[in-house]
């Protein structure tokens, strides 16, 4: 009896875990594949024209702007963790700990608990409602996480093939350049796409800073859209084209945590999952 | 240096600089709301005729639309945020209960000395005092609304109710509640709509400032009763007026269940959507239709607007379906100044920014909006936009009672003597707040006595002990 | 010795920059004006000042902050300790390839994992639009109970913590998942193999050998998701705004209105700063722990 009975158990709980998690996920689907959906879940109605309606009006908009978050967030922090990590893989230096220590430290405090400070210093020095003060404040909270993984990265580099070149006359800045950055490269990536996602997918950072409709990004876009849609029921939102955004809303952070969701989970719990 | 050549120069200079001046164009920024019925008239007409005005006269001026979030609160928001950062409007529009926190934060220009030099006379007292702060002006305003009760001629029809109608206490609001209640699911078949809703009093903190004077205010005043006690300049903490305006609501919302589910308030955009009951005559057949409900008056001109959802098509049309009268005092007497009806009104006014670079300019653009001719004219091409005109030249204008509807003259003969205003007080917003979560406590389930002693605890710690007072 | 220093500080300026402005900047600045009266409106706002302790005497008797302590907690333990923690342990041991009969339920464990994955990576706000449409008094978790002939249920208004929570377990338990998954495959085979010689049954082995190792990942995981989940804060301000009443009001949600709808900037930082002490406190105590790995 057991022989079937547990795989048949396992099978329903399975089975019980994937419904709970595509659920909340049903209406979203269907609505963006019909025309006209409304609040009920039906399957009729089938269209893909609301995909291509998503890149015009506002939600272009939306896409643009969460792009340009997500691409100047990506490079800010990838530059300045790669930059940053190569005195900590390969120098030792006085207070290295201590600044090591607070960068964990700092990467665990979340943006909600630093709202009010953020958008004070941002208004005093004229980044709030700029989609740039956006990026400058993802790309300083994903750095710290850049600064861990790439310091691993440089510091699994063998140190003498820099050394051979400095015996040819390199210097420390052209090592770095020609060695180390290219030999750097799936770390940065990783890097970059994790600070792309961070950009792509923010909306805390957006809320506080950002005012002006004409700068909101897909998150802003969305949570606004739920406000006047709450009303379920009244179509001053146009549910088809916002549950096809939705659908495209999530592919970029799902390619790019299929890359980086390994390096993810090392650099926050570091060690502790290796015995 | 002979003196003649001396003026030249000084002359010839002047000249030069009005000729720099003149080419420069000043760009001022501007911000209405965009759910305003005469929103589309500032884009089209008010601008583009101001910007050609400025020009003819050698000052050419360009005025840049800012577009905020609507509704109230989320505008409201983005003003603020945008005055904290240096970065609002030259030129914006505000509910002018903001107008004593705004004005003490130093965001308003005062626009005191222009005024008195223009037409300030002209403004009807009520107008004036609510846009003045401690005795200075911060804005203009254009009209002033009311707000009756409409009820549904259709829905009292067939409930056997008397058309037309006009309680004279809030029991005969309530039987005539009951009397639908009755006979709901019948009546909704006949009109084709999912369900009627006898009653709504607007509530909760969803609804923001709508629930304080569409909902609690013309409960309160019904009752006798304020928020503030001028007399003794203090905060009521206590009254029986605020606890007979929370029963109310206990009873239409928890006791007898003859209003939309409590939390129908709770989630969304709950006033739109109230509004839409109101006009539901059978276009949405899968909505309720409401049969009564305080509101302010944009929602009757919009039932006659076909371009608005709040549309109510022909026919019937509005004016077959859609009633109104004056909200009745608790009982006859009752009302504040022993009125036997109560109403409040409120309304918006443009301000300038502080920082605005060229006030003279921003001025300008005022006087132009307020002129008594161009609000003819605004109300002559918008119906409602220029409700019950702030200036007193405008409604002694035998133009306007010529476009005056019968809605309009029965609002200024039968509405405006009775009504009253909300106290102009930097802490006023704050009470509203707790004003709104009151009866959010209500429809939670809280009896009015609980929320009561609630409501006393929570104001003194808002204004501060010293500040309120129980009133039996 | 002092060019080398030179071009080290240069290599680490823009970073240094970076994180001095927006990460040690706005927590200094936080604490800074939690003893002021900066607001953003009202005569506070044209003139703040330093006005001491006041906001913290305030904050020790504000019914609504320690009502918002006492929810962020129950948050906190529901979503992520026992929700995230709890399914996605389960999820990753049941789905482990060293169970025998892993090949044959490969196919469903495989749906589980990956929807869970995707929950995981789906952007806060579309999370907060899943579930409001799920949730909502016309949605569709109403509209599979009607199907059944059952009463619909304003979830949102008379059940607002549940939800967050579940909305949160949701998003979250990915995480743990992946996590749980690469330690356990990091246990050593032959130690459980060892244990499979001496007859221990399949529960047996993992009461006694796998779960004890898995402590210290399981310790840091929770302590790493106890901090993030205290930070939460968009998904439930979506999903309820805090409300009815203040009845989902977390930390986060109490700090956000108190300057973003009240305007009192100072008073708001004061109470982001119980925020701030909780997750410096847990984070000290993470930093710990994994330093007495390395």
């Amino acid at each position: 009896m057991k022989r079937w009975l547990f795989p048949a158990l396992n099978h329903l709980l399975f089975i019980a875990i994937a419904v709970f998690f595509l659920a909340p996920l049903t209406w979203l689907v269907t609505s963006a594949f019909r025309e006209n959906p409304s609040v009920w879940v039906e399957f009729k109605d089938f269209t893909l024209g609301n995909f291509p309606r998503v890149l015009t009006g506002d939600t272009a908009r939306w896409i643009r702007n969460s792009l340009f978050i997500a691409l100047t967030s990506a490079l800010i922090s990838t530059g300045a963790a790669f930059l940053a990590a190569y005195p900590f893989a390969r120098f030792d230096f006085r207070g290295k700990t201590a600044a090591l220590f607070l960068l964990v430290l700092s990467m665990t405090i979340p943006l909600s608990a630093v709202m009010l400070p953020t958008f004070s210093l941002a208004r005093f020095l004229h980044l709030q409602n700029t989609l740039f003060g956006v990026s400058l404040v993802i790309a300083a909270r994903q750095m710290p996480m850049g600064i861990w993984i790439v310091r691993e990265f440089i510091a699994s580099i063998p140190i003498e093939l820099e050394e051979a070149a400095w015996v040819d006359g390199a210097s420390r800045w052209t090592t770095i350049r020609r060695i180390i950055f290219p030999l750097c490269g799936p770390g940065l990536a990783v890097i970059g796409l994790m600070s792309f996602v961070a950009g792509w997918g923010d909306f805390t950072t957006n809320l506080i800073l950002i005012s002006s409709e004409k700068l909101y990004p897909i998150s802003m876009g969305i949570y606004k859209a739920s406000i006047e849609a709450t009303s379920w029921g009244y179509v001053s939102v146009d549910y088809g084209v916002m549950c096809a955004i939705g659908m495209l809303y999530m592919i970029p952070p799902m390619v790019a945590f299929l890359f980086t969701h390994r390096y993810l989970v090392k650099g926050m719990v570091l060690g502790a999952v290796k015995q | 240096m002979a003196s003649w050549l001396k003026t030249a120069i000084v002359l010839g200079i002047l000249a030069l600089g009005a000729i720099g001046a003149a080419q420069e164009t000043v760009t001022l920024s501007f911000a209405y709301p965009t759910w305003f019925s005469d929103y589309q008239r500032f884009v089209d007409w008010y601008i583009p005729a101001f910007e050609e005005f400025m020009a003819a006269r050698g000052t050419p001026v360009k005025i840049q639309v800012v577009e905020l979030p609507a509704p109230d609160d989320p505008y409201r928001e983005a003003v603020v945020l945008r005055l904290a950062a240096g970065t609002a409007p030259d030129i914006f529009a505000e509910d002018t209960f903001y107008i004593p926190a705004d004005s003490l934060a130093g965001y308003l220009l005062d626009i005191t000395e222009l005024v008195e030099a223009w037409e300030w006379e002209r403004w009807v007292p009520a107008a004036r005092d609510a846009v003045t702060f401690q005795g200075r002006v911060w804005g203009l305003n254009r009209d002033t609304d009311v707000r009756p009760l409409y009820w549904r001629k259709d829905i009292f029809q067939a409930a056997g109710l008397p058309v037309p109608w006009q309680p004279t206490s809030w029991e005969e609001v309530l039987s005539a509640a009951r009397a639908i209640e009755a006979r709901r699911a019948e009546i909704a078949e006949a009109l084709g709509v999912s369900d009627v809703v006898p009653i709504a009093v607007k509530a909760g903190t969803l609804g923001g400032e709508a629930t304080t004077m569409q909902g609690f205010y013309p409960l309160l005043l019904g009752a006798g009763g304020r928020l503030y006690d001028p007399g003794s300049g203090k905060w009521v903490a206590k009254s029986s007026a605020l606890l007979a305006a929370l029963e109310f609501y206990h009873t239409i919302y928890v006791a007898e269940r003859l209003a939309v589910d409590p939390e129908f308030w709770m989630a969304g955009a709950p006033v739109d959507k109230i509004h839409l009951y109101l006009s539901n005559v059978g276009q949405r057949p899968g909505e309720p239709a409401l049969a009564m409900l305080v509101t302010w008056d944009g929602v009757w001109y919009d039932a006659a607007n076909p371009q608005h959802e709040r549309y109510i098509p022909e026919p019937p049309g509005r004016d077959a379906v859609l009633g109104y009268c004056k909200w009745p005092a608790k009982e006859p007497g009752s009302g504040i100044r022993g009125q036997d009806f109560v109403t409040i009104s409120g309304g918006w006014a443009m301000a300038i920014n502080s920082r605005c670079q060229h006030p003279e300019i921003a001025f300008e653009f005022l006087k132009f909006v307020h002129s008594k001719g161009e609000c003819l004219a605004n109300r002559l091409a918008i119906s409602g936009s220029i409700r019950l005109p702030a200036r007193w030249d405008i409604s002694q204008d035998p133009l306007f009672s010529q476009i005056a509807t019968d809605y309009d003259i029965w609002c200024s003969e039968e509405l405006v003597p009775l009504t009253t205003v909300r106290p102009g007080l930097t802490e006023y917003p704050k009470v509203s707040d707790l004003v709104q979560e009151a009866t959010d406590r209500i429809l939670l389930g809280e009896s009015p006595e609980e929320v009561l002693d609630w409501y006393a605890t929570s104001l003194a710690r808002v204004v501060g002990s010293d500040n309120v007072i129980e009133l039996p | 010795m002092r060019k080398r220093l030179g071009f080290l500080a240069l290599l680490m300026a823009p970073a240094f920059a970076l994180w001095a402005t927006f990460m040690l900047g706005p927590a200094l600045w936080g604490v800074y004006i939690s003893f002021t009266n900066e607001a953003l409106t009202g005569p506070a706002a044209a003139n703040p000042r330093f006005i001491g302790i006041e906001n913290y005497q305030r904050l020790l008797h504000d019914p609504l902050f320690w009502g918002s302590v006492y929810r962020s907690f129950l948050f906190v333990l529901g979503s992520a300790i026992v929700g995230q923690a709890g399914l996605g342990l389960l999820l990753a041991v049941l789905t482990s390839e060293r169970r025998r009969i892993w090949p044959r339920v490969r196919l469903t464990g495989r749906l589980a994992t990956t929807l869970c994955w995707l929950a995981w990576v789906t952007p806060e706000t579309l999370i907060g639009w899943c579930w409001i449409s799920f949730l909502d008094y016309d949605g569709v978790l109403n509209q599979m109970l009607s199907a059944l002939g059952l009463k619909p249920v304003y979830w949102l208004v008379h059940y607002g913590m549940p939800s967050i929570i579940l909305a949160n377990i949701w998003w979250g338990t990915g995480w743990s998942m992946m996590l749980f998954k690469a330690a356990l495959e990091s246990i050593p085979r032959e130690v459980e193999e060892a244990a499979e010689v001496d007859g221990a049954s399949p529960w047996q082995r993992f009461r006694h050998v796998t779960l004890p190792l898995l402590r210290r990942p399981i310790g840091v995981n929770i302590l790493l998701i106890t901090i993030w989940t205290y930070g939460v804060f968009g998904l439930p301000l979506m999903m309820t705004g805090g409300g009815p009443g203040h009845r989902t009001e977390l930390m986060t949600i109490y700090a956000y209105k108190t300057g973003f709808k009240y305007f009192e900037i100072g008073y708001g930082a004061t109470v982001s700063i119980g925020v701030l002490l909780i997750t410096l406190l847990l984070a000290l105590f993470y930093h710990r722990l994994l330093g007495r790995e390395g």
